[in-house]
Formats: structure tokens, C-alpha cells, sequence
């Protein structure tokens, strides 16, 4: 399963759960989310005597969400909390998607949670960024 | 001339214990960016009336460190280091040799130019951080040297003739 699949497929088991999920775009009203995939960045690598590389990567998404806002906001800015709270316990427990070759080595992060805009008619964007740390290993033979 | 990669001084050590009949070979490398043994040679500089100076390699005390090196269940060296941990093994119970293979010299029939030579192992540490279980080591060696070659597929050594 590619990288992709992984991380859709894992967040949508989140309980507070209830949005469609796409890539790269947000459909129009409220309701929605939309994964924005941020790029892989490679942070060092290193190679042992006999040949094999050790990468340690990160790969950043945007989580956007979209929801009709009001006056008060409570809910939205709380789904936004608990959703932080609950990707940083997944972490801890090892249940994030594997990315990488070291699995006791990876993390998985969602941070800066906050409304973004609110459009014309009402409807409010959060976005939350997730971020997954993982290690690639390439084996000489 | 173009340089000769790392990969391509290869370092096997004999994990079976000394009384054991026949060697088992495994390679160093894993995880250790670095493996340099330190040669330590014994230097006597001499200058004479005349202002000559004179020098005299007698002998090296060499060691090599091996760190990191992760635990892997399976593995004879893993073995042979828990046990040494868990007996507080002396003396010579921790007699070893170490081979050096010199892959970018040509094969004949698999085998490739080596140098044997006997050593002891000093366990430094055990335990390590969270990234696994490290067991790194230093290894003493005796200057007993023996030229060869070493098939790399089945991992035996043959003394020259």
C-alpha cells in the first residue's frame, strides 16, 4: 500500500471521524477535508562499512477541515484538540501507518491546529499539520 | 587510480568459543560507520652525537573498538558476547580471530586475499539506548598473524601454502 493509502486509510479511524476525506483539494461547503500532502524531506543520512544507507526522512501533510462557523466555535477548535491529542497517543501506542524501515524509531505528529479563513458564506477552514518521522534503510548486497 | 571504496575491506570475526571444533565466521559492519583499528606502534627515536636521528618501529599493540554493534537474535557473535556478560568470562575464554578480506584484489575460486590474526575480546558495555540492544566491544590483538584467503560464500579461511 503506498504512503498515501496509508495515512488516508489511518485517519479516517479516527472516532471523531465523520468528514470525506480527498487529496489535494477540499469539495465545496461544509463538512469536508481535504489531506494536502507536504513533500518528503530528508534530514541526514548515514552508511555503515559495509555499504548500507540509513535515511531519516520526515513528510509533512496539511489536514484541512471544513466546517460552518458561528459565533462561538467551541466544537470545531475542540474536534481540533482532540484529534492532536489522539495522533500523539497513537504514536505512542506504535498504531500510526508505517512508513519507513525502523518502526521503533518512527513518530507521527499533528501540530498547530487553528482556523485558517472563513469564506464569505460562513464556512471556516482548520487546519492541523501532521507530521511523520520515519528511517529508510538501503541494504548493499 | 581510483579510490577503493570501504565496503571493500571486509572484517569477519570467529564468533564460535575457542574450544569449538571448527570457526564460524561472521561479518563486522552492521550499523558501524567506522572500524579503525588503532596499530599503536612501539617508536624508539634515537639521535646520536652527530645530530642523526634514528628511529625503530618494534612492535604495535593494536585494538579495534566495534560501536556501535546491535544484538540480533540469532546471531553466533550476539551469542558469544552474552556469554561472556553473563559468565564474566577471563583469560582465555575470550580468544578470537578476526580476518581481514581484501575484496578489491581478484578471486580464485570464490576466495579472496586475507590475514588472519588472533585476538581477545574486551566486552566494554552492555544494554545501550532506546535504538536496541548494544553490546560494543574492543577487540585485543596478538600480533599472531596468518596470510590466506577467505571464501566469503563459505566463510573458511585457508592459510597459504
Amino acid at each position: 500500500m503506498k504512503i498515501l493509502e496509508k495515512v488516508q486509510q489511518w485517519l479516517q479511524t479516527y472516532p471523531g471521524w465523520e468528514d470525506s476525506l480527498t487529496v489535494d483539494m477540499i469539495p465545496s461547503g461544509g463538512g469536508n477535508a481535504g489531506l494536502f500532502p507536504g513533500g518528503v524531506v530528508e534530514h541526514s543520512r548515514r552508511e555503515d562499512i559495509l555499504g548500507n544507507r540509513q535515511v531519516r526522512c520526515s513528510l509533512s501533510f496539511a489536514l484541512r477541515r471544513q466546517a460552518a462557523v458561528g459565533e462561538d466555535n467551541r466544537d470545531h477548535a475542540a474536534w481540533l484538540l482532540d484529534f492532536q491529542q489522539w495522533v500523539g497517543l497513537q504514536s505512542l501506542a506504535g498504531l500510526t501507518p508505517r512508513l519507513g524501515d525502523v518502526p521503533q524509531q518512527e513518530t507521527m505528529q499533528a501540530e498547530k491546529g487553528s482556523l485558517q479563513r472563513v469564506s464569505s458564506t460562513g464556512i471556516g477552514t482548520y487546519t492541523v499539520t501532521l507530521t511523520a518521522n520515519f528511517i529508510k534503510l538501503y541494504e548493499e548486497n | 587510480m581510483a579510490k577503493i571504496a570501504r565496503k571493500y575491506l571486509v572484517h569477519y570475526i570467529n564468533a564460535a568459543e575457542p574450544a569449538a571444533e571448527a570457526a564460524v565466521y561472521e561479518r563486522l559492519g552492521k550499523d558501524l560507520e567506522e572500524y579503525s583499528p588503532e596499530l599503536a606502534a612501539q617508536v624508539e627515536s634515537k639521535k646520536n652525537i652527530l645530530g642523526e636521528s634514528s628511529v625503530l618501529i618494534t612492535g604495535y599493540e593494536k585494538t579495534a573498538a566495534v560501536e556501535p554493534y546491535y544484538a540480533e537474535e540469532g546471531s553466533a557473535l550476539f551469542q558469544r558476547l552474552q556469554a561472556i556478560i553473563d559468565g564474566n568470562l577471563v583469560l582465555d575464554d575470550l580468544n578470537t580471530d578476526v580476518v581481514d578480506v581484501k575484496l578489491w584484489e581478484a578471486a580464485e575460486g570464490g576466495a579472496y586475499p586475507a590475514v588472519k590474526e588472533t585476538a581477545f575480546i574486551e566486552v566494554t558495555s552492555y544494554g545501550g539506548d532506546t535504538t536496541g540492544y548494544q553490546i560494543p566491544f574492543t577487540l585485543h590483538f596478538t600480533g599472531n598473524k596468518v596470510v590466506g584467503t577467505f571464501n566469503v560464500s563459505t566463510k573458511t579461511f585457508t592459510p597459504a601454502q
